[in-house]
């Protein structure tokens, strides 16, 4: 019985994280990039799919990693293969997927280690004098964010620059901001349309 | 175990935050339920149906009424056909 309700549990977030990814690579691909890709692509300035990253890490743990995974190997090879966004050798794809899944854990860990806890993730030893994020406050999702994208801006780049693959520092700067200013035009946008929604009933 | 709707929920939750945040409900729930049916009966509207539809008191739709009428959202007039009778329509 466990088992079933550990295995639906999965199997939504899992939908749920490849869905959402899946949905704001495409609009990112075919609202932003359009417009950067003209002056030479050294990491975009607006990366929303970063939201998904984000919003699944703090809201559902560890169960949404693989999908996120899989989400990203997937879009950036299938998708971003079919309009030429992806120049990446297979195993670099892997890799650069790896550290851009893992990037918002390894901030949380980060926060952890500065007093920020949360809840939704494992291995913390909590204590009466724990600060814990909210995750009903978008102060500290935005916080999250922040932490996130230095730590995604960072891995990428040193993994471009070991692999060989860019040594352009302009990278790690588009890569923070873009991260950012990606979540957060995402956050606000869901927001804003979640007034509408509920203006309408 | 955690729960997925629940989560979903805390997520809604950080979403409406930023509205309060920002203040974009400028009118309460009751006042959005009164505009809201003036809005949907093609902007001309007798006070009798707003307290149908709305579920309100009498005396709670005037008081909003008047309120809309003062933030110049609303027009109130009288009905041509029944001098007893107030119309309201959105001012736009």
């Amino acid at each position: 019985m466990n088992l079933t309700k550990d295995l639906k549990y999965f199997l939504e977030v899992s939908i749920t994280t490849f869905v959402s990814f899946n949905l704001l690579y495409v609009i990112w691909m075919f609202f932003i990039i359009s417009s950067e890709t003209a002056s030479g692509f050294n990491g975009s300035i607006m990366y929303v799919p970063h939201a998904a990253r984000v919003i699944t890490i703090c809201y559902f743990g560890f169960a949404a990693l693989p999908a996120l995974f899989a989400a990203h190997v997937f879009c950036t090879y299938i998708i971003g293969g079919a309009y030429g966004l992806n120049n990446l050798l297979f195993v670099d794809l892997l890799g650069t997927s790896f550290f851009s899944s893992i990037c918002v854990l390894v901030a949380l860990y980060a926060m952890a280690g500065l007093g920020f806890k949360i809840k939704t993730l494992p291995f913390y030893e909590f204590t009466k004098d724990s600060v814990y994020l909210d995750l009903r406050n978008h102060k500290h999702i935005i916080m999250v964010t922040v932490f996130s994208a230095a730590v995604h801006a960072l891995s990428l780049y040193l993994y471009n620059y070991l692999r060989a693959i860019s040594t352009n520092p302009e990278m790690f700067i588009r890569f923070f901001v873009g991260d950012i200013l990606g979540t957060l035009i995402t956050i606000f946008s869901l927001s804003f349309m979640l007034y509408a929604f509920f203006r309408e009933r | 175990m955690p729960d997925f709707k629940k989560q979903l929920v805390t997520f809604v939750q950080m979403l409406r935050n930023i509205e309060d945040e920002f203040k974009l409900h400028s009118l309460t729930p009751n006042e959005q339920a009164v505009f809201y049916t003036i809005l949907k009966s093609e902007n001309v509207c007798n006070i009798s149906k707003i307290v149908d539809e709305s579920g309100l008191s009498r005396s709670t739709v005037y008081k909003i009424l008047r309120k809309l009428e003062d933030n110049n959202l609303i027009q109130a007039f009288q009905s041509e056909s029944d001098k007893r009778e107030s119309i309201v329509s959105l001012k736009v």
